[in-house]
């Protein structure tokens, strides 16, 4: 019954010519997923993708077949369409595949346009500023735990989601981060609370409740070194710290209230042996491929009315190591932004109401 | 404990079937039971469990089943109406239920909650511990067509003061609204998977019709096999979250004493 693209790599033509990395040739696709996306090397020329053919696996039994009628030949910007039918041919699923110049980070993150997101309007993303892609317009998304969320409630409206947007920002719009409850299905499956996150990164829902830290994976590819983070915020702790069984307990602040958590990680995304590597919720702070590390150290408690001061963090990164710049160049690190409103919010921690307002965040260079 | 009553019931089964029986010799000429009226306690051992019939092609296999509970006890009363009839009524206590382990594939669940609506397909192991206690209220035609030996057929009322049914699900998924929708694995650690409780979401009341033999072993005591299958849903109409109907299916054995007058 199901019709999925598990798996998809690149053939046909040398994938060196093609990408920085070997493991950037191939792909596992998210459940959730169905734009598939290859990121180029710089100086790359369109006819060397003339040769390309792609690999596919498939939830089993299913077949594929182009969406288009005419023969596919991928180009820079063209977008390939393939239907995938399942193995009793009542199912589909539509997929994209698009080969795109790869993008830069920031600088500057504004989040002045949210949009609803795609399948089902239920909940807000903000697209990844300096990953748009100049011809489309198509590009990279913040990560967010909304889609768990949405599954716990499906009658919660965009603006009661733990990560949404709001109008109290220093300009435009910003984000706001609300620890709350999950409700009944989410205490049925042993979360009671989420924490609002926004993060650069994916958050991978197949995973969310066998393995919650695993499923924000956290990251994506730069080439330009980072030196300071940069951002401003609002704050206001939730009334009452609850440990996991939903007992009340001191929380971590000093004074036993709830503490948010802002920090950012750059890490070396291949390991010695070429592999991909993602870091996530459990290693994203201790990982021994981590390079640096920039932590927002205290947090003011502002208020988050509309009349509340903003308050504002700047931070160096620390390097354990220096980049090495070669590597820098074929984007081997990959960086990471973190923003939760409950710093234990993934131990399932947190105070109901601490909300985290953050705007007009950047990376210098 | 349930194993503990088998044991005592077939031990005195087997004493009794080896104990000389009473007027043997009249048994050739005359029905054993000549009363107009008879009243009949009995005690028994009720095993089985709550399935759906047919079992539907999203169950793939169950890899564990386990019987719970099991006592019963109960009266009837009986009336002679000819020479081979009676016509009976009773009321038995029950005690019976079921553990088991299934797995299933592309099952279709949806779960509702003030207004929150999840539903899906689900793939994996589904555990499950149903039971109920309550009283059946049988009516029965009895018919002896030889000395020792007499079958019964008729419809049941039966009445639960008792419902359970808990469960959890693991090593498996959940697709979100189709089978190509959104995917959310569950783990493989019971403490972690997610679990329910329809308990309350189980019918009161429950309509079926049951069959069975008894076996003469002396003037007075006999044993008995009973099956019974309830036609009506485990759960109350309306309850969606479980797509299947659940029927349950019991076998009864025991020992009955007849008590003419």
């Amino acid at each position: 019954m199901e019709a999925d693209i598990e798996h998809v790599s690149v053939q046909g033509v040398a994938a060196v010519r093609l990408f920085d990395n070997l493991s950037d040739a191939e792909r596992n696709v998210l459940s959730q997923d169905t734009a598939i996306v290859f990121h180029l090397a710089d100086g790359v020329e369109e006819a060397t993708l003339d040769s390309v053919k792609l690999d596919f696996r498939l939830s089993q039994g299913a077949h594929l077949a182009l969406a288009t009628e005419k023969d596919a030949k991928f180009s820079a910007q063209r977008v390939v369409r393939y239907v995938v039918t399942s193995e009793d041919g009542r199912h589909q699923r539509y997929y994209t595949v698009q080969f795109l110049p790869a993008p830069d980070l920031g600088p500057v993150f504004s989040f002045d346009n949210p949009q609803l997101e795609a399948s089902h309007h239920q909940y807000y993303v903000w697209p990844l500023e300096g990953t748009q892609n100049s011809k489309n317009g198509l590009g990279d998304f913040w990560g967010t735990g909304n889609a768990g969320f949405a599954l716990s409630n499906s009658l919660a409206k965009p603006h009661e989601y733990p990560t949404t947007s709001t109008d109290d920002a220093r300009s435009g719009m910003a984000v706001k981060l609300t620890t709350m409850s999950t409700g009944y299905l989410g205490q049925l499956v042993g979360k009671p609370i989420a924490a609002g996150n926004l993060f650069v990164g994916t958050f991978n829902l197949q995973k969310a409740l066998v393995d919650a830290l695993a499923a924000t994976q956290f990251g994506r590819p730069i080439r330009r070194k980072p030196l300071r983070f940069k951002g401003y915020y609002k704050w206001q702790p939730g009334a009452q710290y609850l440990n996991k069984s939903q007992k009340v307990v001191p929380g971590p602040s000093t004074d036993g209230s709830d503490l948010p958590q802002v920090y950012a990680v750059i890490y070396r995304n291949t390991d010695g042996e070429g592999k991909a590597l993602v870091l996530d919720g459990s290693n994203v702070l201790t990982h021994t491929q981590v390079v640096a590390v920039a932590m927002v150290p205290n947090f003011v408690v502002t208020g988050v009315e509309k009349t509340s001061r903003w308050a504002s963090f700047d931070v160096p990164f620390d390097y354990k190591t220096e980049l090495s710049i070669p590597l820098l160049s074929k984007r081997g690190y990959s960086l990471a932004l973190v923003f939760s409103s409950s710093k234990n919010g993934a131990q399932f921690e947190g105070a109901l109401g601490s909300t985290l307002i953050i705007d007009d965040c950047s990376i210098d260079y | 404990m349930s194993n503990h009553y088998i044991l005592s019931l077939l031990s005195l089964c087997l004493s009794l079937t080896f104990a000389p029986t009473l007027h043997a010799e009249d048994t050739e000429h005359s029905h054993p039971s000549v009363s107009a009226w008879q009243i009949t306690p009995h005690l028994g051992y009720t095993i089985g469990g709550m399935t759906p019939v047919p079992v539907p092609a999203e169950i793939r296999e169950i890899q564990r089943f386990h019987p719970t509970d099991g006592l019963s006890w109960g009266f009837d009363f009986s009336r002679k109406v000819s020479s081979q009839w009676r016509a009976a009524v009773g009321i038995h206590y029950f005690d019976r239920g079921m553990r088991t382990e299934a797995r299933v594939k592309a099952y279709q669940v949806k779960v509702v909650q003030a207004g929150n609506t999840l539903e899906g397909y689900f793939s994996g192991v589904n555990h499950t511990r149903a039971s109920q206690q309550g009283f059946a209220l049988p009516l029965q035609a009895e018919w002896q067509p030889l000395a020792r030996c007499t079958f019964f057929t008729g419809p049941v009322v039966e009445w639960y003061f008792d419902r359970s049914f808990t469960g959890s699900v693991t090593d498996g998924y959940l697709r979100v609204d189709q089978p190509t929708g959104r995917k959310v694995e569950f783990g493989a650690s019971p403490e972690e998977a997610p679990t329910y409780d329809f308990s309350n979401d189980m019918a009161r009341w429950g309509f079926g019709w049951q069959v069975g033999a008894d076996w003469q072993v002396s003037s007075r005591w006999s044993v008995f096999l009973q099956a019974r299958y309830i036609f009506t849903n485990l759960f109350q109409p309306g309850f969606t979250t479980v797509s299947m109907k659940l029927h349950p299916m019991f076998v009864t054995t025991g020992l009955a004493y007849r008590v003419h007058w």
